[in-house]
């Protein structure tokens, strides 16, 4: 785990540029609402629909663009020639694309309290969002991550940008397959009361155990792949 | 005694296309070997495989007994990449990071970085690695691979961007690994480096390794003899002897040389005390390495065993 977590940080301090502003684009957006006078209600929960949607696009991006950009910057070959497996350089690319939306999770949480203080929304209502949220970056970045090992170059954000709209609409009716109906519950999240509560648990849970199975099939791919900088 | 890295008949292809093909040799504790081959050779893509980068397609193998990809395994290599790619860290902290993920903590870390950035003149460079030059880098790298004590170190052209005084300090230090016991694989085209350094070179040509031996097995081409002759110049009466020589003769101020098979020493220096030649000297010929790198019909593939002795013609 030790190991994890160091490779994690030192991708992470070579990315924090990209942490710094994952963290702050909420608040950017609060002032920037906050600079244009009183705000509606209604004008609070489409911003808060549409920061969900940027998180996870952005998670989507982070993940697809890990094992590619580690591979082209030659830094892999340094990591997995030291005693480290492949499981856990694996499990350290996903963190590293999943920390910064735990960040912006966090950073939304604060900024969206203060924004639903204004709009009647409770800090639950807010809080059972961003955990709908927080599990669907999970999900995106280890069907990112899959990808980022199968395919090379500018591919995989590409397969994610339609795999993943394909799977929530396939998925959407199906509670068993659950990331539908958690994407579907974030867009139905509003003002009505009913429609502030944590999804159900099913949905959760097999979104959960997609993400894990995901993750699995990252790793079987990439068990005993080349790994080949371009150039060698 | 177990060797620390064993390939045996490694094969490896892209596609279609094999860069290595059957592919036999070990290292073992306390010795230096050289590996050499021009570019595109197969020198890289060996040294992955060790290192657990790359599959490989056939044959079998094993890094401190056990299989490549055992990251167990990689706890006691040290691996330097041709070209080594650093995270957004400072000098110290890369050597750090390195130790950490080599299962290395605390002060015994905290210790070995220090000890890594006084070795390899490190210490006074604050800036961030990747904005090191091409030579710190080097010189960074193999402070990554020091810092855990390996038994084994793989590295693949180490001293390419040093100067001749951190070459110097680079040569000291395998020297002294190799004293104490510890096993270096290494790629160059720094010849005259590895003929100082190594104890056994093996040679790569087109992803198969043409000739493996000690250095003085390499050098020394069996069963050949040069003679050094002087009062018997090329262009006199006598050079019809040196045409009767198995090979070219060479000639140099007064004194002439020519190649003779072992064996016929006798026959040839009676030759030329008959003709009122002087013999200036007589020894084996040594090869460089330079010539090996040049291919020639004689590089016959070859796992273990150096090709056979080339066959002369006995003179009329």
């Amino acid at each position: 785990m030790r190991k994890v977590a160091a490779v994690t940080w030192a991708m992470l301090l070579h990315n924090r540029w990209q942490l710094l502003l994952l963290g702050a684009w909420p608040w950017l957006f609060l002032l920037l609402l906050q600079a244009g006078g009183a705000i509606s209600p209604e004008d609070v929960v489409s911003l808060l629909h549409q920061e969900c949607l940027y998180g996870l696009a952005m998670i989507a991006i982070l993940a697809s663009s890990a094992f590619g950009n580690e591979l082209r910057s030659r830094r892999i070959v340094f990591v997995l020639s030291r005693a480290i497996s492949r499981q856990q350089y694996l499990t350290a690319l996903w963190l590293s694309a999943i920390v910064p939306g735990l960040v912006y999770v966090l950073s939304m949480l604060g900024a969206g309290v203060i924004l639903g203080s204004s709009a009647r929304l409770s800090t639950a209502a807010i809080v059972s969002l961003l955990m709908v949220l927080l599990v669907l970056m999970l999900w995106v970045g280890a069907l990112g991550l899959m990808f980022s090992i199968l395919l090379p170059g500018f591919l995989p954000w590409a397969a994610v940008s339609v795999a993943a709209p394909l799977i929530f609409y396939w998925s959407g009716p199906k509670p068993s397959l659950g990331s539908g109906m958690l994407l579907q519950s974030i867009m139905d999240w509003g003002l009505a009361q009913e429609h502030t509560q944590f999804p159900a648990l099913a949905s959760v849970s097999s979104t959960l155990l997609q993400a894990c199975g995901l993750f699995l099939g990252a790793y079987f791919l990439f068990r005993r792949k080349d790994v080949c900088p371009s150039g060698d | 005694m177990q060797p620390l890295l064993e390939f045996c008949g490694i094969g490896k292809s892209f596609r279609d296309r094999d860069v290595l093909r059957d592919v036999t040799f070990s290292i073992h504790p306390g010795e230096i070997v050289g590996f050499l081959g021009r570019n595109g050779s197969g020198k890289t893509t060996t040294l992955s495989i060790a290192a657990g980068l790359l599959c490989a397609s056939s044959g079998t193998g094993s890094l401190m007994g056990r299989s490549f990809f055992d990251p167990s395994a990689r706890q006691r290599l040290g691996f330097v990449p041709e070209n080594p790619a650093f995270f957004r860290q400072s000098s110290q902290a890369a050597i750090k990071f390195a130790g950490q993920i080599q299962g290395m903590s605390g002060h015994f870390l905290s210790a070995r970085v220090r000890e890594a950035l006084e070795q390899f003149a490190l210490g006074e460079l604050p800036m961030e690695a990747r904005k090191l030059s091409r030579g710190q880098q080097q010189r960074l790298a193999l402070a990554q691979a020091f810092v855990s004590d390996p038994d084994l170190l793989l590295l693949d052209e180490p001293t390419s961007a040093l100067d001749p005084s951190a070459v110097h300090d680079v040569r000291e230090l395998l020297l002294a690994a190799r004293g104490a016991g510890k096993g270096i694989f290494f790629s160059s085209h720094q010849l005259s480096e590895v003929e100082r350094i190594c104890d056994r070179i093996l040679l790569l040509r087109d992803g198969r390794i043409v000739r493996q031996g000690t250095v003085p097995e390499m050098l020394l081409p069996a069963g050949i003899l040069v003679l050094t002759v002087r009062g018997l110049p090329l262009d006199s009466d006598h050079w019809r002897i040196w045409r009767l020589a198995p090979q070219p003769s060479l000639q140099s101020g007064e004194a002439v040389s020519v190649d003779i098979p072992a064996g016929q020493q006798r026959h040839w220096i009676e030759k030329i005390w008959l003709a009122g030649g002087e013999l200036l000297s007589m020894g084996p010929k040594r090869n460089s390495l330079e010539s090996l790198f040049l291919p020639t019909d004689k590089d016959e593939p070859a796992s273990g065993a150096p090709p056979e002795t080339p066959r002369y013609e006995r003179p009329q």
